[in-house]
C-alpha cells in the first residue's frame, strides 16, 4: 500500500479515529499492529508470513538474551543476528549470487533467480538486529525496561516496533532503544498538530509535485535514450534525478515522521538538508548512516586502529551500505565510491596543511553535491556499461541540439529542492525569521500545487530496497 | 536518545492550519478564474506520458474531438499533431501500443466508424496500469467537472508554455553540430538494426495477431471499418526480417482483399530521428501522401 493511494488514506482515517476513542486506550498497540499488518499484506498477503517469522525470531531471541541464562546471552544474540542476516541474504542477494556464480542453466540457479524480493525486508531486518544488539549490550538503558517480563507483552511491543506502518516499508530505520521506551498510552491532546501538518504537507509536496513530475523527465536517462541527448541536457537530467531521489525519499520520510507523530511516536529526522552538506552522510538517510556507524563501523574498529584501518573500515562500511540498497553490483560500486571519497577526504584532512577558510566553505559543499549527483547515476543505471556510456555521451555530445523543453521543466520542478535548502540557510538571518510569520503563504501554495499539479503516481524509489 | 519536540495542545486558535487552508482556497479560486477566462482553450502536455493521459482521458470524457475516424498507434504515430490529419482523432500513445488505444475505444461510449491501426509496433503489450489511471475516480470526475484540475491545465505547464512563447516568440531554439548529430544517430540506428535483424517468434506473433483479430471482431460487428497502416521508418529497417515478418503476418491474418492497407510509398525515403521516428518535417511530408 502506498502513502499516495486513496486506500491508504482510508486505512489511516479509520485507524486514527479508533485509536483515540476513550475506550480504546488499552487496545492502541494491538490496533496499530492490526492496521500495520493490513498495510503490509495489502498487495501480497503471503509476505506477512515472512514478516511474522522475522518478528518471532527477534522476539524470542531478545527475550532469551534478557531473561535467559547469562552465559547464553552472547550465543542467543549472535544466533538471532545471523538468522536475520541469512533471511536477508536469501531473499535479497540470492538472485545476485546465483546470477554471478551459478547461472541460469542450473536448476538451483534458476530457482534462486526467481525468488521475489519482499518489500521492506532490508528495513525490518535491520530493526530486528538493532533490538538484539541493544538488548545484548544494554549500555544506555536498562534491559528490563526495554524487554518486559511478560513474553506476550514483549511480543506485542516488538511486533509494533518492527511493523509500525509509517516506517515499515521504507524507513526511517528505527533503533530499539529509541522506539520501545515510547510505547505507552497516547492521548488526542498530545498530538503536535502544527508539526504533523507541516511535515505531512511538505512530504506529500516533495513526493507528489516534485518527485513524481521529475520522474517523467528523468526517464530519458535510461539506455539507449541518452545516446542522442546533448551534453547540457544530460547534465540537467542528472541534476533532475538528484533532486528527484531527494524529494522522493525525503518526502517519504517526512510523511512517515508526521504520521508517526499523529499516533504519538517520534522518529528522528532522516534528512537534514543534505545537498548543502560538507559531510553528506551526516545528513542523508541519517537512520541508515547512524545504524551503519553504530552497528558496523564502530564494531569494525572505527578510527581506533590506525589510519589504514580507518580508511579500510570506511570503505567496507560504505560498500556494504551500498549493497544494502539493492542486489546489484552497481550499488556496491556506488557504496565503494562514497567510501573511497570519505577515505580520501580523511586522508587530506590528516596529511595536508590545506584548510578551506570558512568563507569559502561553499566550494566544498558544491564539490560534495557534484560528486553525490554523479554517484546517483549508478542508482539509475544498474548496468555499469550504461553508466560509462552516459558519461561518454556527456563528453561527446556537445554539438547536439539541447532539449530545451526537458531542461526547462527539470529546472522548474527541481527548484523547490533548492529553495527548501535555501530556507535552511536563511533561518539564521533576522529577516529570514521575520518571514517565518508569513510561512502559511508558502504552505498554502504547496497545498494548492498538490491539488492542481501532482505528477502521475509512482511508487517510492526506496521501496525496492 | 530521541529528541522530543514540545507537545502542543491542538486547539482552533492554532492558526497555521487555518491560514494555510484559507490561502489555498484563495489560490484555487484565482486559478479557476484564470483558467476559465484566459486559458480556456489552452492544453499543455509537459511530457509524452502526460500527453498520453490527456489524450486518453479527454477521449474517455468526450472532451476531445470525437471524430468518427480514430487512429491507434505508438510513438511513431504520436508524432502526428492534431491539425496534421483533419477529421481524425489520434489516440496513438508514446511508449505504448495499439492495444492500449483499443482498450480505450472498447470502454468508451464513442464508437468510431473507421479505425486506423498502426502495424509497426504490434507486439508491444498493453500498459497494465494505464486504463486504471485514465478511469481513476478522483482524477476522472474532478477533471470532468472542474477544468482547472485536468492534466493539461496544470499551473507548471501553463506557466512554462506562456514563458516559452514570450521568450522565444514561438520559434524553437536549436543548435546542432551535424557531425555529432550524425554520429549519435548512427549509434542509435545500429541498435535498431540489431532489434530488427531477427524476425519475431512465430508463436508470439500469431498469438498477438489472433488477439487483435478477436478484439477487432466486436468493433467490426458494430459496423466499424478497419484500415491498417505502416509508418515509414529508415530505409535500412524497412525490409528487415522483423518488419517483413510483421507485414506478412498481418496480410495472412487480415487478407488484403478484405481489409484496406496503407503502406509508405517506396519512392519516399525517410531518414528519421532515430531509425523509427519521423522528424517534424518528415511528418508534414508524409501526411501529404497519407490517404485512404
Amino acid at each position: 500500500m502506498l502513502f499516495n493511494s486513496f486506500i491508504f488514506l482510508g486505512l489511516l482515517a479509520i485507524t486514527f479515529i479508533l485509536y483515540y476513542l476513550p475506550r480504546m486506550e488499552h487496545w492502541q498497540v494491538p490496533l496499530l499492529i492490526a492496521a500495520s499488518l493490513v498495510f503490509y499484506a495489502y498487495s501480497n498477503p503471503w509476505l506477512l508470513l515472512l514478516l511474522l517469522f522475522s518478528a518471532s525470531i527477534n522476539i524470542l531471541a531478545s527475550y532469551g538474551v534478557v531473561f535467559g541464562k547469562p552465559e547464553r546471552r552472547r550465543l542467543l544474540a549472535t544466533a538471532g543476528v545471523v538468522i536475520n542476516l541469512l533471511v536477508l541474504a536469501f531473499f535479497k542477494y540470492s538472485p545476485l549470487l546465483a546470477g554471478a556464480f551459478l547461472g541460469v542453466d542450473s536448476s538451483l540457479g534458476t530457482f534462486l533467480l526467481q525468488i521475489p524480493l519482499p518489500i521492506g525486508i532490508s528495513f525490518f531486518t535491520f530493526e530486528g538486529i538493532s533490538l538484539l544488539v541493544d538488548t545484548y549490550q544494554g549500555k544506555e538503558f536498562n534491559r528490563e525496561a526495554l524487554v518486559p517480563r511478560s513474553l506476550s507483552r514483549h511480543a506485542q511491543r516488538t511486533l509494533l516496533f518492527i511493523s509500525f506502518f509509517p516506517h515499515l516499508v521504507a524507513g526511517p530505520i528505527l533503533k530499539a532503544h529509541d522506539y520501545l521506551p515510547q510505547i505507552q498510552a497516547k492521548h488526542w491532546k498530545q498530538i503536535p498538530w502544527d508539526s504533523v501538518f507541516v511535515k505531512v504537507l511538505t512530504g506529500y509536496f516533495l513526493k507528489l509535485v516534485v518527485a513524481d513530475n521529475l520522474k517523467d523527465f528523468t526517464f530519458w536517462i535510461a539506455y539507449p535514450y541518452f545516446n542522442n541527448q546533448s551534453t547540457l541536457t544530460l547534465a540537467v537530467l542528472l541534476l533532475g534525478y538528484s533532486c528527484q531521489i531527494f524529494a522522493d525519499f525525503a518526502g517519504y520520510s517526512l510523511i512517515a515522521i508526521g504520521l508517526a507523530a499523529l499516533f504519538g511516536y517520534q522518529f528522528n529526522d532522516n534528512f537534514n538538508f543534505p545537498y548543502i552538506a560538507a559531510s553528506f552522510w551526516k545528513r542523508w538517510h541519517i537512520s541508515l548512516s547512524s545504524f551503519l556507524m553504530e552497528y558496523l563501523y564502530i564494531p569494525l574498529g572505527g578510527n581506533r586502529k590506525g589510519k589504514f584501518r580507518t580508511y579500510l573500515n570506511l570503505i567496507i562500511t560504505m560498500g556494504l551500505g551500498g549493497l544494502w540498497h539493492g542486489a546489484a553490483w552497481s550499488y556496491a560500486v556506488w557504496g565503494l565510491f562514497h567510501g573511497a571519497l570519505l577515505a580520501i577526504e580523511r586522508w587530506l584532512q590528516q596529511n595536508t596543511p590545506l584548510r578551506i577558510p570558512a568563507s569559502f566553505s561553499w566550494i566544498k559543499r558544491v564539490w560534495v553535491f557534484v560528486m553525490v549527483t554523479l554517484g546517483w547515476l549508478l542508482f539509475k543505471l544498474p548496468d555499469f556499461n550504461h553508466v560509462i556510456g552516459y558519461f561518454t555521451s556527456m563528453l561527446h555530445n556537445q554539438g547536439l541540439a539541447h532539449n530545451y523543453t526537458v531542461i526547462a521543466y527539470i529546472l522548474l520542478y527541481a527548484s523547490p529542492v533548492f529553495l527548501y535548502h535555501a530556507c535552511y540557510l536563511l533561518t539564521d538571518r533576522s529577516w529570514g525569521e521575520r518571514l517565518q510569520a508569513y510561512r502559511y503563504w508558502v504552505y498554502g501554495l504547496l497545498l494548492f500545487l498538490i491539488i492542481t499539479n501532482s505528477g502521475s503516481p509512482g511508487s517510492f524509489i526506496y521501496f525496492q530496497f | 536518545m530521541v529528541r522530543r519536540a514540545p507537545l502542543s495542545i491542538f486547539n482552533f486558535k492554532s492558526m497555521i492550519i487555518r491560514k494555510t487552508i484559507l490561502v489555498t482556497i484563495l489560490l484555487l479560486l484565482g486559478y479557476a478564474a484564470l483558467v476559465r477566462y484566459c486559458f480556456r482553450d489552452t492544453t499543455v502536455a509537459q511530457h509524452q506520458w502526460q500527453g498520453n493521459l490527456i489524450k486518453a482521458r479527454n477521449y474517455a470524457l468526450g472532451i476531445s474531438d470525437t471524430n468518427r475516424t480514430v487512429m491507434l498507434g505508438s510513438s511513431l504515430s504520436y508524432r502526428f499533431q492534431p491539425n496534421d490529419l483533419p477529421g481524425i482523432t489520434n489516440l496513438s500513445m508514446a511508449g505504448m501500443g495499439i492495444f492500449d488505444g483499443l482498450a480505450l475505444v472498447a470502454k468508451s461510449k464513442h464508437r468510431p466508424d473507421t479505425l486506423l491501426i498502426e502495424m509497426n509496433l504490434l507486439l508491444r503489450p498493453p500498459d497494465a496500469g494505464f486504463m486504471d489511471l485514465v478511469y481513476q475516480p478522483y482524477a476522472f470526475y474532478t477533471g470532468k467537472y472542474i477544468p482547472m484540475l485536468r492534466e493539461g491545465k496544470q499551473p507548471a505547464g501553463i506557466l512554462t508554455d506562456q514563458l516559452s512563447k514570450w521568450a522565444l516568440g514561438g520559434k524553437k531554439k536549436t543548435s546542432t553540430d551535424a557531425a555529432v548529430a550524425e554520429n549519435a544517430f548512427q549509434q542509435v540506428l545500429e541498435l535498431q538494426k540489431q532489434n530488427f535483424a531477427k524476425a519475431p517468434a512465430t508463436d508470439s506473433l500469431q498469438q498477438t495477431l489472433h488477439l487483435l483479430k478477436t478484439k477487432l471482431q466486436t468493433l467490426e460487428q458494430s459496423g466499424c471499418r478497419i484500415i491498417f497502416y505502416e509508418m515509414p521508418i529508415n530505409p535500412v529497417l524497412m525490409h528487415s526480417p522483423f518488419a517483413n515478418a510483421l507485414r506478412e503476418g498481418f496480410l495472412q491474418t487480415f487478407p488484403a482483399g478484405q481489409y484496406h492497407y496503407i503502406f509508405p510509398p517506396e519512392n519516399l525515403r525517410f531518414h528519421t530521428t532515430d531509425g523509427i521516428h519521423l522528424s517534424r518535417g518528415e511528418v508534414l511530408q508524409y501526411v501529404k501522401v497519407f490517404r485512404f
